[in-house]
């Protein structure tokens, strides 16, 4: 079972992607393992669609949504940084995107799990 | 008997209101959430809204001085809007003793029932005199009651009575004449009227049991979903060896078992509550809601973001206790050895503000062993650190004084934080940082059950 606030998130995701490309398992405490699906990104240098999952833990909004996964093989060419590196996400290969270089806020701001995904788009666009 | 009513403030926003009443509001409206449990009926001061002298406090036609009639609808839609109970309040003279005058309470007989329909919620006025307070309070399902007492919870705990407490008729308990030549006999019986929580009983939070028991502390209620491990016995009071060495037939003792068993040789009479299960379930942290103080000797980031809420949102003093101890592992040299007592009070000192939980170490939290293995953090939190009963000792007995002298209004630091350096012997103090848009202490700031807390899902 969902706490409140995770619904909400989740319903915000939906609203914002659509209904068929949000899906979710609980992780027991109340929180979600959330998965947002066909996320259209420039290609090259990105081989697209990519996938984004993230765990919305219980305690959102207070917790952030870190760290952001997306397909193991995201570039094209290989290509990786400080804030791309090969991962693993619920025993299924990853790349993870680090959020301490995507987002340099204040480290006690609060952020919407629709904002943080656009926010890991725009960073993908912006950086190719 | 039904639960006595009382009201409470955090220290800024009473301090900010007595400074209005003696200056240029001759009375204010408070706006307050309505907490209730079998022990107690409190008025959580939500906002304060002061009338000013000659423009909302004005002499009405009677002679005597009144809100506007516009004051009064505003603020009475306000509270009706948000749900709050409405509060009126105004000064009289006199020092320790005050009680509500006839012209106040024909007023209430004027006015409070029409705003008992607006509002389905408690209505009621109060008066200050320099160091008491009184209050008669309207009920929606009819009835009235007067407040037992006004409590601003603070670093000191003030209360606010009527008349001053007069120290109990039993015979005072030889057991604690020493203490009670430092406090008298009113100071004990105000401990044993006390219910106090300490979430976490392992090395620290045992100590604080200890110690509040054999202070006279007449109902603790104490929350822990772990059973005793060897690793524990050096810290853990009152535990035995046959506690953490299961039997054909016995499990592990739980940790609140081992507390009571303290507790109940160090204060027969008290009552003491215990929980084997989590602070964070709702129906756990429910049950911490109509205490009087608060301990945190816990170290989940998830914990003390839930504490913090509750400290903020119910008006109870709180203190978090957290040692520290980091030796480097390749060259063993000890680096670090600290123990930290942090008084977190409502609207004052907050967790979050002195960014003490924040939003990537809560995530961190969340993330599976195998996650937090992957990502490589630094302080796994399954990783053990080393930790000593001396060290626990000084944060323990720290917080605790804190607290004896807090709740008696005897005295109280000047900072907020104080954090022991074992190493070198040195003790520095530090006041909080206070974020005014904080949406912890300032947003959940008197709100009580208006706004939901961060637990686990049910």
């Amino acid at each position: 079972m969902l706490v409140p606030a995770v619904a909400q998130a989740i319903a915000e995701l939906r609203k914002q992607f659509g209904d068929d490309r949000v899906t979710y398992d609980e992780d027991g405490s109340g929180g979600a393992f959330t998965t947002v699906h066909a996320i259209e990104l420039p290609s090259p240098p990105y081989n697209s669609p990519t996938w984004m999952s993230f765990q919305i833990a219980y305690t959102y909004p207070a917790a952030e949504i870190y760290p952001v996964f997306v397909r193991p093989d995201l570039r094209c060419d290989g290509y990786t940084n400080n804030a791309m590196r090969a991962a693993s996400w619920r025993n299924t290969a990853a790349m993870q995107l680090s959020l301490r270089i995507i987002n340099n806020k204040r480290a006690v701001d609060v952020e919407t799990a629709v904002h943080k995904a656009l926010k890991v788009i725009a960073w993908l666009e912006a950086h190719r | 008997m039904t639960a006595p009513w009382s009201l409470r403030f955090d220290q800024r926003s009473y301090d900010s209101l007595r400074e209005r009443l003696r200056t240029d509001a001759g009375a204010a409206v408070l706006a307050c959430t309505l907490q209730q449990s079998p022990r107690a009926n409190r008025l959580l001061v939500r906002a304060v809204f002061p009338a000013r002298n000659g423009i909302e406090h004005i002499i009405g036609e009677s002679g005597r001085h009144q809100m506007t009639a516009n004051f009064v609808r505003d603020n009475a839609f306000y509270c009706a809007d948000n749900n709050y109970c409405y509060v009126s309040v105004h000064q009289h003279g006199g020092r320790d003793s005050v009680e509500l005058s006839e012209p106040d309470l024909a007023a209430h007989e004027r006015s409070y029932p029409s705003l008992l329909q607006m509002l389905d919620a408690p209505v009621g006025g109060m008066v200050f005199a320099e160091s008491a307070a009184a209050g008669d309070i309207w009920l929606p399902a009819g009835g009235r009651v007067a407040l037992s007492e006004v409590v601003v919870a603070g670093k000191r705990v003030q209360s606010l009575r009527p008349k001053p407490l007069r120290p109990g008729s039993a015979q005072p308990d030889p057991t604690r004449q020493r203490q009670s030549l430092l406090f008298g006999n009113a100071g004990q019986q105000i401990l044993r009227g006390m219910k106090v929580g300490v979430v976490g009983v392992g090395g620290v939070g045992s100590m604080l049991v200890e110690y509040l028991a054999r202070l006279g502390v007449g109902h603790l209620i104490v929350a822990d979903p772990d059973r005793l491990e060897d690793t524990n016995f050096s810290r853990v009071l009152s535990s035995r060896v046959r506690d953490f060495r299961p039997g054909f037939w016995r499990k592990r003792t739980p940790k609140v078992d081992v507390a009571e068993r303290a507790a109940r040789i160090a204060n027969p009479a008290g009552r003491f509550e215990k929980i084997f299960d989590d602070f964070r379930r709702p129906d756990v942290a429910k049950r911490f809601l109509d205490c009087d103080y608060l301990f945190l000797a816990a170290d989940p980031m998830s914990v003390r973001l839930l504490f913090n809420q509750i400290v903020h949102q119910y008006l109870i003093p709180g203190v978090v206790i957290g040692s520290k101890a980091r030796v480097n592992q390749r060259t063993r040299e000890i680096t670090q050895v600290t123990t930290a007592v942090r008084l977190i009070g409502p609207g004052a000192a907050c967790l979050w503000c002195n960014q003490l939980v924040t939003p990537h170490l809560l995530a961190e939290e969340a993330a599976s062993p195998e996650q937090r293995g992957a990502q490589r953090y630094i302080d796994d939190p399954t990783v053990e650190a080393p930790s000593v009963i001396t060290l626990n000792a000084t944060g323990a007995g720290l917080a605790s004084n804190w607290f004896l002298f807090g709740v008696l209004d005897l005295g109280a630091p000047d900072y907020d934080f104080c954090v022991f350096d074992a190493l070198t012997g040195s003790a520095q103090e530090h006041r909080a940082r206070r974020d005014n848009s904080c949406p912890e202490c300032q947003n959940r700031l008197g709100a009580g059950n208006s706004l939901p807390l961060t637990t686990l899902a049910q």
